[in-house]
């Protein structure tokens, strides 16, 4: 392949831990009202991209996110990273969205972009639903391959190896298809000064739902197939009991694990 | 008219600052303290010179990005945010302008840029009457030293290590022993360098202390809770948050200037403004994060130690506050 062109998802999150996470009271949704940031989990995508695409000789990147209030501070830095152009969708019939509303909106972008090959983290940051991969795969009609540790294209085939639990299963599909990437792919760079500057002239498509070619009663939270009806805290760990050892601490567990069922 | 750090200042601080805090931290820190010339403690440097900033001052035609002295300063406080401990001011923001503005003689920009070759500073600025000789920094892996006006090679200078409170520091006795090139004294750059360090220093020496303070309880309440805690940190902070604007004000004049700094004048009457302040605020900042942290605050087992120190030697670096002040004073007529 002489030229190849790769789509990276990004996702654009609050900045913080989910400890400073806010929801909505009234809808449950989070709240991503503040500067967003590059989900740090799809760095890792980006970087993947523009390897390949170096080592086809020739290519370039173009991102794919889909944020509230137009918001482009987390595409910057994937853009300062080395990619070429971003396609932002920003609506705000896209509230509300749920991982399938999602996915279609991403494969509606990803579409005009022509790609011959779609990378996603494995999951966000902060929705950790880590269906939107395969949920794009299927609406795009392309093969799926899911926790990619490392990743060749050969032609028109790419050869992913495939994280499992034991070790890892080499799969090939054929082109395009889409991967997501698991955060030990690839190191991915930091964006160097000149990058940074550079960053500023990129372009930015910015769409809305309608220029996708998407009905709005499909997507957000007119579209979503689940509704969060409440949500309520963790429940506090209870205090462990202490065993003290006077010569039958080991009766006193086996008891305890035998009230468990575990012996 | 707009007077604040614009989008690429605040990226470029934002990009050194998420390296540093990955590549740079606490414990490469702590590495740093029982072995400074050591690869844990340098591993960021590549990183560094890959993103930029050794060449940040240069021009483009050296690989530089000649991004100027106000993103400079921002950059220099990341650096004193996590103490990093590497002669970064030195070579950045010393060495590079001074070659750039005397025509690179020893043809080295390129590698300093690069982040092959490392520059640093024997400072006796204003510790002229302790009868010390210059001392520099990073002794053992410099390449470069700069002494009085001229840079001299490692083949050209004497070492003799001396230990400092500050076990990062590697620091030693530098004598020349060649003629050097001359390449322009390194005062202003290295005052207003070492003030927006101290500021990085001041900030996180406060931050760490109120998140100290907010955590550690006594009497069945956070020690934060007491006013006598509370003010002294509401003081430091102001300080340090006085002396910032000082400091990229400074800058800022630097660069309309070109960073040519000439003689005594505009540039100097504010490098010495921002380094007083500066001076003085990382000072108190570090005497209170101390208090504030009672005996815990002593011991070389916890981090806090590692800025305090820092702070105590970059004080006095290029001139302590007393000396600037009095330079302030001279120029403005009110000494003999």
């Amino acid at each position: 392949m002489d030229f190849m062109n790769v789509v990276v998802c990004v996702k654009q999150i609050p900045d913080g831990d989910q400890s400073t996470y806010k929801l909505d009271p009234t809808s449950h949704n989070l709240v991503r009202d503040g500067k967003l940031i590059l989900d740090d989990s799809d760095s890792y995508g980006v970087e993947m991209g523009l390897q390949l695409a170096e080592q086809a000789g020739g290519g370039e990147v173009t991102l794919v996110s889909m944020a509230p209030n137009s918001e482009t501070s987390g595409l910057r830095t994937a853009l300062a990273m080395g990619a070429a152009r971003a396609i932002l969708v920003s609506d705000a019939a896209l509230a509300g969205s749920d991982a399938l509303s999602t996915a279609k909106v991403l494969a509606a972008a990803i579409k005009r972009a022509g790609p011959d090959l779609v990378i996603t983290a494995t999951e966000s940051s902060d929705g950790y639903t880590g269906t939107i991969p395969v949920q794009i795969a299927e609406l795009l009609g392309m093969p799926s391959v899911t926790f990619s540790k490392k990743v060749t294209v050969n032609g028109d085939k790419v050869t992913v190896e495939r994280q499992t639990e034991e070790g890892y299963d080499e799969v090939e599909v054929p082109l395009p298809a889409v991967i997501s990437v698991t955060a030990g792919v690839v190191e991915p760079r930091y964006p160097s000064f000149k990058g940074i500057m550079a960053a500023k002239g990129k372009p930015v498509e910015e769409l809305k739902v309608a220029d996708l070619g998407l009905d709005a009663a499909s997507v957000g939270a007119a579209g979503a197939g689940q509704e969060i009806t409440s949500v309520v805290p963790a429940e506090a760990r209870k205090a462990g009991e202490i065993v003290v050892d006077e010569g039958d601490a080991y009766q006193q567990i086996i008891n305890y694990l035998e009230q468990l069922k575990v012996i | 008219m707009f007077f604040g750090f614009d989008e690429d200042q605040i990226a470029v601080k934002e990009a050194v600052g998420a390296l540093l805090d990955k590549r740079a931290g606490l414990t490469v820190l702590q590495q740093a303290w029982s072995d400074p010339a050591g690869p844990a403690a340098w591993a960021v440097w590549p990183d560094l010179a890959d993103m930029g900033v050794q060449g940040l001052l240069a021009p483009e035609s050296a690989g530089g990005s000649d991004l100027g002295w106000v993103t400079m300063t921002l950059v220099l406080s990341e650096a004193g945010r996590v103490a990093l401990p590497l002669p970064l001011a030195e070579t950045a923001a010393i060495g590079v302008p001074l070659l750039v503005s005397a025509g690179d003689p020893a043809g080295v920009l390129g590698s300093l840029v690069a982040g092959r070759a490392v520059v640093t500073v024997a400072s006796g600025i204003g510790e002229a009457d302790s009868g010390e000789r210059p001392r520099a920094p990073a002794a053992s892996r410099a390449d470069w030293f700069v002494l009085g006006d001229r840079l001299y090679g490692r083949d050209d200078v004497v070492l003799r290590p001396v230990a400092s409170v500050d076990a990062t520091r590697d620091l030693a006795e530098v004598e020349a022993l060649g003629e050097g090139l001359v390449v322009g004294s390194p005062l202003e750059f290295g005052a207003l360098a070492a003030a927006a360090v101290l500021v990085g220093l001041g900030r996180a020496l406060v931050s760490t202390t109120v998140d100290y303070v907010k955590d550690r309880h006594q009497f069945g309440v956070p020690v934060g809770s007491f006013q006598a805690v509370k003010h002294q940190l509401a003081d430091a902070a102001m300080h340090v948050e006085f002396a910032a604007p000082a400091v990229w004000a400074a800058a800022w004049e630097m660069d309309q200037r070109g960073g040519d700094v000439g003689n005594i004048g505009e540039v100097a009457r504010s490098v010495s403004l921002a380094k007083a302040l500066a001076s003085d605020a990382a000072e108190r900042a570090a005497r209170t994060a101390l208090q504030c942290h009672g005996a815990m605050g002593y011991t070389d087992d916890y981090h806090l130690h590692l800025w305090l120190k820092r702070v105590w030697c970059l004080s006095p670096a290029f001139g302590s506050a007393r000396w600037h002040r009095r330079r302030v004073g001279v120029d403005m007529g009110l000494h003999g």
